[in-house]
């Protein structure tokens, strides 16, 4: 029994996270006040809030103190279609600043189900181990059978061992290596990027199991189904047709036209031959299906199949970033080899943009004489596999390809930091920004690090109100929109893919979860929530170390056009220009820090800017 | 005027075609070639195009550089025409 089982809860909510220590499996439950809920509302923005009353900002995320946590939304288990998504949250191992990243499975339904609005995992497990949370039960497993498997097999493995509804959320062998950008799966998907799977890791937790039959009520059912009926009709309109006909792989081509297509370690915005990676190339040779997350009507995932070395036949989901990190950002543009790349990718558990952005520096250093791997060049398929699979064993190479492309520019020196391709730390996704100015933007302010999912920037970039290669201030504001609508929608949780099917996101968003939880919410009190928000994740960022130089871009974007397209010139005055112009319009100080005003807003003290 | 128009997303898919040659007045402005278009390609009618106008959620771009939606535009001696989708989520 807790505080929260006493208090009217909002409807959606189960008022309360777990905190599991696993260096002994105990377990404590934490009521969250309804204020805190109406502030952050779930996801990322309650995930933020966790990390900053845990103390995350000060702590080795790959230390036993570090926290992780998975959160859950009011939105998960409701009929509101793409709603079964859960967060994971933890100061970012590769960065050192404020990760969170979104994975849309029914680990989320079966996570909520627990009875808890989050879980949080501290502490360290004495050998390989699987937690085991059935509602009020806690308990750790053995992992040694399980602990070296692939995703897949493990997985396999696991389904085996526990009852048909639990859920399986869990780590590859990258994560078990602390590889920095190792990822944390479930059912094939990925919470991707930041490296909350080396977080886990280091804990020595291979899986999360979840299982339980607890369900938050809804306020106004009735309003509700209505509303999701609403939705899913518009769920399968023009608005969502380009995921749904060609996936997110479409912009493959159309990118490569304008020149935003990031080549060869962002040497170049286009590359001769990429036509072959393709939708319609890819589904011309080989079998190709499609399916949809759960609880999800726009089915955008588009699985192609692969033929292994050893002739065995596999499937492939395929998105635009993987094609791009793992294709022409390394100079590759044979399908095979792509898809053979991702999927191992996918079977290590390691995001593929990092690995393809880590590696595709490491080509460019080996170009320049800068590292002296000759086999590593751009290109070639067979190389890239090869790297691939030495990310996180006892290799040299390995080991520096596992901690990213910072760090590794920072081993190598002699100037190379200058075109390694990360924000932060974290490797830049497929959006050029010498072609794409408003996401330049988007990418230096960005807390997570390069970013194309926390910032939607590239909105204003694919849209008549700016040039897209001539940034300016007034930009800012149109990025902070999409920053602020990026915000609700993954702290919610619903699916950025709906985006252009809602009319007014903060007035729909409102009206969804005044039926959920009875509260009364408006539009505008959405966007103060999504500002809320922003201005915590800075806090957490500032507590870390975070410091004005970290908004930036690496000095290749700021001194050389595209040799492909000399009018995509991105001007550091100009950069700088629309950062502070970005700052000022979150109501910060124009280099970005927080005043006592700005950090009130967040519900914590100030006190913890000079901690 | 000669314009060449490239298809991108779901008008390419609409259409069935990669790039379209047209031969049009001058000068022409983007109504004019999207009402041409949807006479050439009925599929696109009320998918992309709406009586030469382009559906939210598409995009026009002259030559690759800028983006307009405005079918009052003047194309005069534009010979490059992209038609999109506009939502660029990867």
């Amino acid at each position: 029994m807790s505080d929260s089982d006493h208090i009217q809860l909002p409807g959606g909510y189960h008022g309360a996270y777990l905190l599991v220590d696993v260096t002994d499996g105990s377990c404590q439950r934490h009521a969250i006040a309804e204020q805190v809920l109406a502030d952050y509302l779930g996801g990322t923005g309650l995930g933020t809030w966790l990390m900053l009353t845990l103390g995350a900002a000060q702590l080795d995320p790959l230390s036993p103190e570090a926290p992780l946590a998975v959160v859950f939304s009011p939105l998960v288990g409701s009929p509101l279609t793409t709603s079964a998504k859960f967060a994971v949250v933890s100061r970012s191992p590769l960065t050192g600043f404020l990760n969170d990243s979104l994975a849309s499975s029914a680990f989320a339904l079966a996570g909520k189900r627990t009875g808890h609005d989050a879980i949080v995992v501290r502490g360290r497990a004495a050998s390989p181990s699987i937690l085991v949370i059935e509602e009020d039960e806690v308990r750790l497993e053995p992992a040694d059978d399980v602990w070296g498997k692939t995703c897949e097999q493990a997985t396999r493995i696991l389904k085996d061992r526990f009852p048909a509804d639990a859920a399986i959320l869990l780590i590859g062998p990258a994560g078990e290596q602390q590889v920095l950008f190792a990822t944390l799966s479930h059912d094939g998907r990925h919470a991707g990027r930041g490296g909350s799977g080396a977080v886990l890791g280091a804990k020595n937790i291979k899986a999360i199991v979840v299982r339980g039959d607890r369900r938050a009520g809804w306020h106004d059912p009735d309003g509700l189904i209505k509303q999701a009926r609403d939705l899913s009709a518009r769920s399968l309109g023009p608005a969502t047709a380009k995921y749904r006909e060609l996936g997110t792989a479409a912009n493959l081509v159309l990118f490569n036209r304008l020149h935003a297509l990031p080549s060869r370690n962002f040497q170049q915005g286009q590359l001769e031959g990429v036509e072959a990676l393709s939708p319609q190339q890819l589904e011309s040779v080989r079998e190709k299906t499609q399916t949809s997350c759960a609880a999800c009507t726009i089915g955008c995932t588009h699985i192609y199949g692969v033929r292994s070395a050893d002739g065995s036949q596999h499937q492939v989901r395929v998105e635009y970033e993987n094609l791009f990190a793992l294709g022409p950002l390394c100079g590759v543009t044979d399908q095979d080899a792509v898809l053979q790349a991702s999927r191992r990718c996918d079977e290590l558990g390691m995001d593929t943009i990092s690995t393809g952005g880590t590696i595709a520096f490491a080509m460019e250093c080996v170009e320049r004489g800068l590292l002296d791997v000759d086999w590593l060049q751009f290109g070639d398929g067979e190389a890239l596999l090869r790297a691939i699979n030495l990310i996180g064993t006892s290799d040299e190479l390995g080991q520096q390809l596992a901690r990213g492309s910072k760090r590794l520019a920072e081993a190598i020196g002699q100037g190379s930091i200058d075109f390694a391709p990360q924000v932060k730390g974290l490797e830049l996704p497929g959006y050029e920004p010498r072609a794409l100015q408003t996401m330049a933007l988007g990418f230096a302010v960005s807390t997570r690090g390069a970013d194309h999912n926390r910032s939607g920037a590239y909105e204003v970039d694919f849209s008549e109100q700016v040039d897209r290669r001539q940034g300016t201030p007034q930009a800012a504001l149109l990025a902070i929109e999409t920053e602020d609508r990026a915000t609700i929608m993954d702290s919610m949780i619903l699916c950025k893919f709906l985006r252009a099917a809602l009319g007014d996101l903060f007035e729909e968003s409102a009206e969804m979860l005044n039926s959920i939880t009875g509260w009364q919410l408006q539009g505008d009190d959405m966007r103060i929530i999504a500002s809320r928000i922003a201005t915590a994740r800075k806090l957490f960022n500032i507590c870390s170390g975070w410091t004005p130089a970290d908004d930036s871009l690496p000095n290749r974007f700021l001194t050389t056009a595209l040799p492909d397209d000399p009018q995509a010139r991105l001007d550091p005055q100009q950069l700088q220009a629309m950062i502070e112009a970005y700052n000022l319009g979150r109501g910060w100080q124009q280099q970005g820090w927080l005043d006592e005003a700005a950090v009130e807003q967040t519900g914590f003290p100030f006190s913890l800017v000079d901690a | 005027m000669r314009i060449s128009v490239e298809l991108f997303g779901i008008p390419r898919i609409r259409a069935g075609v990669q790039v379209v040659e047209l031969e049009l007045a001058v000068p022409t402005t983007l109504g004019q070639v999207l009402a041409e278009l949807s006479r050439l390609f009925p599929a696109l009618e009320g998918e992309c195009i709406v009586n030469g106008e382009l559906l939210p959620g598409f995009l026009a771009s002259l030559r690759g550089d800028r983006f307009i939606r405005d079918s009052a535009t003047t194309l005069d001696g534009e010979a490059s025409l992209l038609i999109l989708t506009a939502d660029a989520g990867g």
